[in-house]
């Protein structure tokens, strides 16, 4: 058995605010002592930012000059060079979060074209003749009540919708739309990200039985400066809020939970953005579908 | 006192002092020895005169006529009670306590079942291998994107292998058991994921509308494997949340939660909020949502409200209906006082009913057969549990605007069963109280959407549960319910309702409605002979009609009860339907005895039909209820002093109930009762009518024996029978049993069947003989036949019965009681006598002659007996001391030892039982010695005998007693 490194964070929600300071320990547990030449600990923060395959061939140029943005790389030594002692160690640290200067810790986000992404990293260097050891763990960043970002609170900005049948027809030109009216309001299109989004919806009438009514959630990521950009909108996901024929006339509730770490705040930088979308979506039972786009706007308050 | 000395030569007897010897004076029990211990109960004074009265007093059947019951009889007595009262089970404080699910869940179980084949469509079980993999995968991995992603293409792998099945209901039980039983198996091992996957596929099959019959069992099945995921789950954060103060806490408080915990419980809740699937999602919700209290103590409320108001998004309303209903039952179990969620839910549902109509849904049902009144009765059970929900603890005023709701609705498709659903569930002293109201309320629902017997049926029912304000009811409201009724066409609505109100009718109102409710119930059923679909609900309406109707005899009094009886026309329903009226006619007062020829008659119809079907294919078991039955029956039947009457009555019932032979021994027994209570009324003296009733007693007996199977039943009858004659004074008739019994010996099998085996039958003969040879003591002779005529055939017969062994001692035993027998006849006053008959010390007056006779016939056993214990000397010499000792015995009691001779046999016997004796023999032996020591004080005979014995035992050169016997 070779030695193991583990690293435990005090917080159980490896969830931490700028300027928090990160508390935990190394915990390195091996069967007989070696020599080191340090251990340190990082921290590492970035944005990475890819483009998507179909657009590959318009920014070809500016593909290879998307590098990633680092936000936070700060190390710390643990320990000066010497001998681990057998068995387990345990180290404790303290690392504090501060961005560059200009440079805001933006929230964790895992999307497809654009990650922000937060590491924490022990090193133990060793001499030349055996590996370095090394372990990495996420955590998570969220704004503070105080941070620049979060100045924009969510204001309730009420939308209600009406989809019918006619407007169908005049937006896309179709002919063949079943008749059918939908209603509904969405409770605020600004909304808060700990808190579910939520509104209602009434099929006032369909010919047509529905097999489904969605909410999905779409990600709107933009990669991009001054020279181009590409912009892709992707699904996170799909909640089903009418299953079947629904009633009609009867108020359905939306209801929606925003999935952590794959949603943050709206964010509107110079050379990315991270927006969201709703879409309410309504299958007919020949999978007809009709959707209906909604903007949202994500606030951490 | 006579010429010729044998060995053995009878003494002379006094039976009056030996008995007053023996006869020491006892004490009259006062306490049953099972009883309880009962002080200062003065009733010893009446216990001695009762006992004066009749001859033979049994201590212990004494007691029980007292108020003092033991504790057996008492045990039974409670049991015939308890009973009694489980039939009565609704009993007004039940209602007021909530019905808890699991109560009802066991009713849905049973109600909705189908025989059609139910499709499912499950995972394939490949992801055991595949989720172990998963484990070691997941200590590797520590992004949460990583994990997140790798949950999602197990969950991918999960719904890729999806197999559709058809199964049986049996079978779809198993299976839904079996993912059960997987879960727990996934959440021992750690697997989470698929212990949540398994969860969201149980939710998932609650969307499944194929075999709609089957749902409501289905939703009952699913949701308790729903239930322990929620306390599987729960559980683990409880223990989860002890851990830093190492016990788990009774009451959650969040603020106490470690954070782990809650990130834990946080964690569960965002999980469960990506599932696609509507109907999983709010299930599985639910299931846990009792973990809202890691998190916050009111949370779970606004959780609820949205729960309930995301039903509305399930377009099928049963599915949504069912799904309601599992959200109040978890809501009643988390805050039994937080009604918002379930107040939502019976609106939302009621709401729902519109749906019906449409297209969508009526093919739906449409497909699967069902018409709109079945498919809505599927809702009952969902929409009874929202309604209890609902109006459990509710004040009167908000119930009242319930109702006065649902009263403004009623012409609309949800009405009837909403109101079938309040009807069910409404404290039934409320329905009672506003009876009229409700009536009104139905007659306004539309019939086409609702069954309107269903509702009536549930009115009814409610009723029972409520004791009426005064007995006989309103009869105003059974008028109005029934005019209704008795206008529902359909054969299947007609009876549901029929079933309530004959039991409701039976219980509050007097035989004349009964009555006229049974006719209205013979003339809907009579018309195609529908009777024939509905026996089981005929049988449950009789049932309960013998249960309700105190006095059995009025029920018989209707005159529409036959013809209702009539209309079970297959044999045999009509035969358990009979069996149950007589069960219920044997126990319903077991003490009480009846002439009613009303009832009498009815009984026999239907003992009859229920005779009358008894055949070689019966089974044992059957035969034996029956009888105990018509035999009971039959002992119920007591007309007091018309004993002519009784005799008439056993005289039919002989001819019915001829198959039985159980039945038949019971008549005789009766007919036996009646000759002795004859005897008991007349004080002995009888008189020529009552002599010749005795006769036609007697001769009943004497044709019914015959027709007897079992010959140790035959025997045991003849001898009570000439008993019961000789008692009144019919000697002839006596003498006929005698001789019917002697010839039946004859010819005895050597085996025969005791409860089903095969037993040797030397020991009941034995018994049986020797009961003949003690009532032949006070037969006297028959002058136109020789001395002791039935005695010496008797004797003959015993010498040439086939039926014993070669080994047997019984003939040895019999012929040495014959020798007592004939040793009493030798004295000049028999030991006992009945009255008014002379028996032969009378007769023949110690009579020269007849002594003689006796004394040849005396030596001439005893010279038989000492042969048989010769030939048993080479053979077996145990077995012929045993039979030498027992031998020795009664030589002593009977013989006459001043005799030389007499007391030298005597000796010579006791030797030859001294020679080889079993343990027990040597046991008797020992008490024979000590009996004859206490003898030897008074009498000189005995002192010698003792001491020829004793000295014997010492003295062992006397010469070998066999040579003595020659």
């Amino acid at each position: 058995m070779s030695a193991s490194i583990d690293i435990r964070l005090n917080r159980q929600t490896k969830t931490y605010n700028e300027n928090d300071i990160i508390q935990g320990t190394v915990i390195i547990s091996t069967p007989t002592s070696f020599k080191h030449n340090g251990i340190t600990i990082t921290v590492d923060g970035s944005v990475q930012l890819h483009l998507s395959g179909k657009s590959v061939g318009v920014f070809e140029a500016f593909y290879n000059s998307t590098k990633p943005v680092t936000l936070i790389n700060q190390t710390i030594e643990l320990a000066k060079p010497g001998q681990m002692p057998s068995l387990k160690t345990e180290i404790p640290f303290q690392v504090q979060l501060k961005g560059r200067p200009n440079k805001p810790l933006y929230e964790t986000y895992h999307g497809v074209f654009v990650n922000i992404q937060y590491f924490l990293r022990v090193d133990v260097k060793r001499t030349f003749l055996s590996k370095d050891m090394s372990k990495q763990i996420e955590f998570n960043i969220e704004y503070g009540p105080e941070h620049d970002l979060a100045a924009e609170k969510a204001i309730t900005k009420p939308a209600a919708f009406e989809v019918t049948s006619e407007s169908i027809k005049t937006i896309q030109n179709k002919i063949d739309v079943p008749k059918f009216k939908i209603t509904g309001n969405l409770d605020s299109l600004c909304c808060v990200i700990t808190k579910p989004f939520s509104g209602e919806l009434v099929v006032e009438e369909s010919e047509l039985p529905i097999k489904s009514i969605e909410v999905q959630l779409l990600r709107v990521e933009t990669c991009g400066c001054a020279e181009g950009f590409s912009r892709d909108s992707t699904e996170i996901q799909n909640i089903q809020i009418g299953d079947g024929n629904v009633a009609r006339k009867i108020p359905v509730p939306i209801w929606m939970l925003f999935p952590r770490t794959f949603t943050c705040p709206t964010l509107l930088t110079v050379n990315f953005k991270i927006e969201f979308e709703i879409s309410i979506v309504l299958v007919f039972e020949d999978d007809r579908m009709i959707s209906e786009n909604f903007p949202l706007r994500l606030s951490r308050y | 006192m006579t010429s010729i000395s044998t060995k053995w030569t009878p003494k002379k007897r006094d039976y009056v002092s030996e008995h007053k010897q023996l006869n020491k004076t006892t004490n009259a029990t006062t306490t049953h020895p099972l009883g309880v211990i009962v002080t200062n109960k003065p009733q010893t004074t009446i216990s001695s005169s009762s006992s004066s009265s009749s001859p033979i007093v049994d201590p212990l059947s004494l007691k029980t006529t007292q108020a003092e019951i033991d504790p057996l009889s008492r045990a039974l007595a409670a049991a015939i009670t308890s009973k009694k009262d489980s039939t009565d089970e609704y009993s007004p404080t039940i209602t007021d306590t909530f019905e808890p699910w699991s109560s009802k869940k066991g009713v849905i179980l049973s109600q909705y079942i189908t025989t059609k084949k139910i499709s499912m469509t499950t995972a394939m079980n490949n992801t055991n291998d595949e989720s172990i993999i998963d484990n070691t995968k997941m200590a590797d991995m520590t992004t949460t994107a990583e994990r997140v992603k790798n949950r999602l293409e197990q969950l991918d792998a999960f719904e890729g292998g999806q197999q559709t099945q058809s199964l049986t209901q049996q079978e779809y039980i198993n299976r839904i058991n079996e993912m059960s039983k997987d879960m727990s198996q996934a959440w021992k091992n750690d697997q989470r994921v698929k212990t949540l996957k398994i969860a969201i596929q149980c939710g998932k099959l609650l969307a499944d509308m194929n075999v709609m019959e089957f749902y409501p069992s289905k939703f009952c099945l699913i949701t308790d494997v729903l239930d322990t995921f929620g306390k599987l789950v729960y559980n683990r954060l409880l223990e989860k949340s002890a851990s830093s103060t190492g016990k788990i806490p009774e009451r959650v408080v969040p603020d106490l939660i470690p954070d782990a915990t809650r990130e834990t419980a946080r964690n569960w809740f965002y999980k469960i909020a990506i599932i696609r699937e509507l109907l999983p999602r709010i299930l599985i919700e639910v299931a846990i949502l009792k973990c809202y209290n890691f998190l916050s103590t009111t949370h779970y409320r606004t959780a609820l409200v949205q729960l309930v108001k995301m039903c509305r998004g399930i377009g099928d309303p049963l599915v949504a209906a069912y799904t309601r209903c599992y959200i109040c039952r978890v809501t009643i179990d988390i805050d039994f006082k937080y009604r918002e969620p379930i107040e939502i839910a019976f609106t939302d549902l009621c709401h729902s009913f519109h749906q019906i109509n449409t297209a969508t849904v009526k093919t739906v049902y449409q497909l699967q057969k069902l018409t709109t009144s079945i498919y809505l009765s599927l809702y009952s059970p969902a929409l009874d549990w929202i309604v209890q929900c609902l109006l459990h603890k509710l004040d009167e005023n908000k119930m009242e605007k319930i109702v006065n709701k649902t009263r403004t609705e009623l012409n609309m498709l949800s009405g009837g069963v909403v109101l079938n659903a309040l009807l069910n569930t409404l404290p039934p002293n409320h329905v009672r109280s506003k009876v009229q109201r409700y009536i009104e309320m139905i007659n306004e629902c539309d019939e086409q959407y609702f069954p309107k017997s269903i509702l009536y049926r549930s009115l009814g029912l409610s009723l029972l549960l409520s004791s009426p304000s005064s007995t006989p009811s309103d009869l105003q409201l059974l008028n109005s319910v029934w005019r209704v009724v008795t206008k529902f066409k359909d054969p299947s609505a007609y009876m549901a309702c029929a079933e309530v109100w004959v039991e409701l009718t039976s219980k509050e109102y007097t035989t004349r409605e009964l009555n006229t409710m049974l006719s209205d119930i013979i003339k809907h059923l009579t018309p195609d002979r529908v009777f024939e679909e509905y026996y089981g609900k005929l049988h449950a309406i009789m049932i309960k009609l013998l249960a309700n109707i105190q006095d059995f005899a009025s029920l018989f009094a209707m005159d529409k009860i036959l013809p209702f009886l009539d209309l079970f026309q297959r044999e045999h329903v009509r035969v358990d339907l009979f069996k149950s009226i007589l069960h219920v006619f044997i126990n319903k007062n077991p003490q009480e005895k009846t002439n009613d020829p009303v009832l009498i008659t009815a009984m026999i119809h239907c003992a009859k039909s229920v005779h009358d079907t008894l055949g070689a294919l019966t089974n044992d078991d059957e035969l034996r209820e029956v009888s105990g039955l018509l035999s009971s029956l039959i002992r119920k039947v007591d007309y007091g002093k018309d004993v002519e009457q009784e005799l008439k009555f056993c005289v039919e019932a002989r001819g019915l109930f001829g198959y039985l032979d159980s039945v038949t021994i019971t008549l005789i027994q009766k007919v036996n009762t009646l000759a002795v209570s004859t005897h008991r009324i007349v004080n002995g003296v009888q008189s020529t009518a009552t002599s010749s009733f005795i006769r036609a007693c007697m001769a009943f007996c004497y044709i019914t024996i015959p027709s007897l199977e079992h010959p140790l039943n035959k025997l045991q009858l003849y001898t009570l029978c000439a008993q019961t004659a000789y008692l009144n004074q019919s000697l002839s008739q006596g003498d006929g049993f005698f001789k019917m019994a002697i010839t039946l010996l004859s010819d005895f099998p050597k085996q025969i069947e005791i409860d089903g085996k095969l037993v040797s039958s030397d020991k009941y003969l034995y018994e049986s003989i020797t009961n003949i040879m003690s009532t032949l003591v006070v037969v006297p002779d028959n002058p136109d036949a020789g001395v002791l005529y039935l005695a010496h055939g008797l004797n003959n017969v015993i010498n040439q019965m086939k039926c014993f062994d070669d080994t047997s001692e019984t003939r040895a035993m019999l012929a040495m009681n014959m020798l007592c027998l004939l040793s009493t006849q030798i004295q000049t006053f028999l030991p006992y006598h009945v009255l008014k008959v002379e028996s032969n010390d009378a007769l023949y007056g110690n009579d020269e002659s007849f002594l003689n006779e006796i004394h040849q016939r005396l030596s001439r056993i005893c010279e038989q007996i000492i042969q048989m214990l010769k030939d048993l000397a080479n053979t077996n010499p145990k077995r012929q001391s045993t039979l030498a000792l027992e031998f020795f015995n009664r030589l002593i009691a009977h013989g006459d030892l001043n005799q030389p001779k007499c007391i030298k046999f005597a000796v010579n016997l006791w030797n030859l039982a001294q020679k080889s004796l079993n343990p027990d023999a040597q046991k008797l032996a020992k008490r024979i010695l000590n009996h004859i020591e206490a003898r030897s004080v008074h009498d000189k005979s005995f002192k010698r005998l003792s001491e020829l014995i004793l000295g014997n035992i010492n003295d062992t050169s006397q010469s070998s007693s066999l040579s003595n016997f020659t």
